[in-house]
């Protein structure tokens, strides 16, 4: 059994490995696609900051800017002409949710960047607009977009570009997290059942259908890869992943599967209203149980190999709340609540990864401190043997 | 009577079997899944 989990660590380190030396090259085929076959130059030492030219003549200059956004960091090249004129914004490389990227292309999200300056502030709601259902990437892309125009408009075009500085975003999304978050762990410290269904009834409403911001498999994946997003912008996301995990490291309690989680909260639903609770044989229960680790290890070496955190968060809890998704992922959705009607908490029980994730946590912890508490105990035997040699002698 | 005592039994075993094949069409549902996305991480490299 141990030579199965280190197998399991050491496959991950290796996908970690693999994935990082396949990132760094990924974007460099792209950037030459979109210059359309003109000679392109690199001037910047560090940064990406390329010259346009048509045999000599100078056509304008390309730079390339980072920002975070839902899934992790993204590229954005944007393309400039020789006074500073926006011609085309494109997203170059990203980790994001590929109905979110889809939601903005249907959009034409990129095309309201072509009247810009390099100069413009690319603040979202006031100079560019967002796509609803995809604010996160929007948000990122301005940002990404602003920081490669200011880096073309100061280090190409010897113009000085306006000062942006961070500023916190607390909205209403934020506030209520909190809220729910405070009750959730009010229901666990007081072990109440009302408090723990006010937080899941609030959960349910806010967490899920009001913002959508479950966590999943991803958040544990850009952790993983170093991904963390920037507390100023996503505050949410903090205090979501950040209480969840602070409060298992220090407390050893699961907040947010048991009073946090909205399809927890779903699933419980559903199997109120179909009053029917079907249970899985003891004998494959064993087996059974294993799976979500499995299920875990599958989809973090396939996230850490692609580098991409989205990319196998199977978990149909967006899908629930948004009703946007593609391809198979229409078939885990129905599936795991069709079950959720006959079997009681059947998704968290044997198939949830962020469960999964907790569980392993909490484990690590116990191991932890029971590791801890034994070589304290021998400390103390060691000393008393001491003492009773001294008071021999 | 003899069918009457074992009625619970098997009424459990089919409950049994119920429940694992729901639990398998929604695994296989999320299988498929991870190696859809497993052969499309192969296919980019």
């Amino acid at each position: 059994m141990k030579f199965v989990k280190w197998s399991a660590y050491l496959s991950l380190l290796a996908a970690f490995i693999i994935g990082q030396l396949n990132y760094s090259h990924s974007g460099e085929e792209r950037l030459k696609k979109l210059t359309n076959g003109l000679d392109l130059e690199r001037i910047g030492i560090i940064d990406e900051l390329y010259t346009i030219k048509e045999s000599d003549t100078l056509k304008g200059y390309l730079c390339i800017g980072e920002a975070q956004g839902y899934g992790g960091p993204l590229k954005v090249a944007v393309r400039a002409d020789s006074v500073g004129a926006i011609q085309q914004v494109d997203l170059l490389q990203h980790v994001e949710t590929f109905s979110f990227i889809e939601k903005l292309r249907i959009n034409n999200y990129f095309r309201q960047y072509k009247v810009k300056t390099v100069l413009d502030a690319f603040t979202v709601h006031r100079d560019v607009n967002a796509v609803s259902g995809a604010t996160i990437s929007s948000k990122a892309i301005a940002d990404a977009t602003r920081e490669g125009s200011y880096l073309a408009a100061e280090k190409a075009l010897g113009q000085v570009a306006p000062v942006f500085s961070k500023q916190w975003r607390i909205t209403a999304k934020e506030v209520l997290l909190c809220v729910i978050f405070i009750i959730g762990l009010l229901a666990i410290f007081f072990k109440n059942k009302v408090l723990r269904n006010v937080a899941l009834i609030l959960s349910f409403i806010g967490i899920g259908f009001l913002f959508n911001a479950s966590l999943s498999l991803a958040h544990f994946g850009r952790l993983l890869l170093g991904y963390v997003p920037d507390i100023h912008d996503h505050l949410a996301w903090w205090l979501l992943m950040g209480g969840s995990l602070l409060t298992i490291i220090i407390w050893g309690k699961n907040v947010y599967c048991h009073t946090l989680c909205p399809f927890h909260a779903t699933q419980i639903l559903l199997n109120k209203v179909s009053g029917i609770n079907l249970k899985i044989a003891f004998k494959v229960l064993p087996i059974i149980r294993k799976v979500p680790g499995f299920l875990l290890w599958f989809s973090l070496s396939l996230i850490l190999i692609s580098s991409n955190p989205t990319i196998a968060a199977y978990e149909p809890f967006a899908m629930l709340f948004s009703l946007e998704g593609y391809g198979v992922q229409w078939y885990i959705l129905p599936a795991t609540l069709v079950a959720s009607l006959f079997i009681s908490n059947f998704f968290c029980h044997y198939l949830c990864p962020v469960g999964a994730t907790f569980k392993w946590i909490q484990k690590q912890r116990r191991t932890l401190i029971s590791l801890f508490i034994s070589s304290k105990n021998e400390q103390n035997e060691c000393r008393e043997e001491e003492s009773k040699e001294k008071k021999v002698a | 009577m003899n069918v009457e005592k074992k009625s619970p039994k098997k009424r459990k075993l089919l409950e049994n079997w119920a429940a694992l094949a729901i639990y398998l069409t929604a695994l296989s549902s999320i299988v498929v899944y991870l190696i859809v996305q497993l052969l499309y991480v192969m296919k980019v490299g």
